[in-house]
């Protein structure tokens, strides 16, 4: 039999176990309690696809509709919508008593750059 | 021969790591997200690692002519690939493989001042292999979660990099084999699968329509 420093080849493949309990404690850890969160990311690109794609009329989105289809409650969603405003991704329009939100044209650039790059991150599995 | 193969790999694994670190970073400007900027350190890391060895290899052609790379310089680039390895894995979430006290994270880098130069790279080809291990079974995981094409190229990709590295380890042990070379063809594998799925996103600018 083969001989490597004073082991046979099968007791040094029989080594390699070390390695594979390492991998798999690295794994058990990292995985432990883990719990699908969606990132602010995703929760961003939700609510400029509600605002681009699923409005019937150029009129905007209320509030209560962008809850209900982001899946996050009103104080969360509150603070998003005056961030995305304020970067210039939303535009709000307050005319018509209740506040509305229409996707701008910056906020249709970032959706389409989101959308490529979460393609590219999920070839790696990763979500952005 | 062993320094076409090395020029090679090296070549393919600077320019790999080059494209998709810069299509990472794209991504980090243009939306900020942490994940892609972490994925450009892994590969920028990757980059530079494989440059460094293909310098070494150059100058100990041209310049020095002793017939063999300057071990130092070896461990170096191996080291800075190892970096990028460890970004691709905490990518993952594996910063909760680390440990939080303070102390144990300084005693964990004293045997890196108390080994030789091989040692030290040996050492980094270990940490490696496990890192790509782990990476290529969390990206293997998402791919059964998600159904992605593209992450069945990348698991590719980081096993047969783990694999090559395995088959390097033993390459030490049996210089002048077949296994170094061997070694080097898994490597360049590996790297051209990583490479496949990102050379199909689109980065072209698109015009939008005008609302």
């Amino acid at each position: 039999m083969l001989k490597i420093h004073g082991q046979n080849l099968l007791s040094h493949l029989y080594n390699a176990k070390y390695l594979i309990t390492i991998i798999l404690i690295m794994r058990t850890i990292s995985g432990y309690n883990m719990v699908e969160y969606r990132t602010h990311m995703k929760i961003i690109g939700d609510i400029l696809t509600t605002t681009r794609d699923e409005l019937a009329d150029d009129d905007g989105a209320t509030v209560t509709f962008l809850i209900r289809k982001a899946n996050i409650s009103h104080v969360r969603i509150s603070r998003i919508l005056t961030n995305l405003v304020s970067q210039g991704l939303l535009e709000q329009d307050s005319s018509q008593g209740a506040c509305r939100y229409r996707i701008s044209h910056s906020g249709r650039e970032f959706l389409h750059a989101y959308q490529t790059f979460s393609k590219f991150a999920e070839n790696f599995g990763l979500a952005i | 021969m062993e320094f076409l193969f090395e020029n090679i790999l090296n070549l393919i694994g600077f320019l790999v790591g080059l494209t998709i670190g810069s299509m990472s970073y794209i991504g980090f400007k243009n939306t900020g997200s942490p994940t892609l900027f972490r994925l450009s350190i892994a590969f920028f890391s990757i980059c530079v690692g494989f440059f460094v060895i293909w310098t070494g290899f150059m100058v100990e052609d041209f310049i020095i002519k002793s017939g063999h790379i300057e071990r130092g310089v070896q461990a170096l680039g191996i080291g800075i690939q190892t970096v990028g390895y460890f970004f691709i894995a905490f990518s993952h979430g594996i910063k909760s493989f680390f440990p939080k006290s303070r102390y144990f994270r300084s005693v964990g880098i004293f045997p890196l001042f108390l080994v030789s130069v091989i040692h030290i790279e040996n050492i980094f080809r270990s940490i490696s292999f496990i890192l790509l291990a782990y990476g290529a079974i969390e990206t293997m995981l998402s791919y059964l979660e998600s159904k992605k094409k593209g992450a069945i190229f990348v698991t590719l990709g980081l096993s047969l990099l783990a694999f090559g590295e395995f088959i390097g380890w033993y390459s030490f042990v049996f210089p002048e084999s077949i296994l170094y070379y061997l070694s080097i063809s898994i490597k360049i594998s590996g790297l051209i699968s990583l490479f496949i799925p990102v050379s199909r996103v689109p980065l072209r600018k698109i015009k939008f329509d005008e609302l």
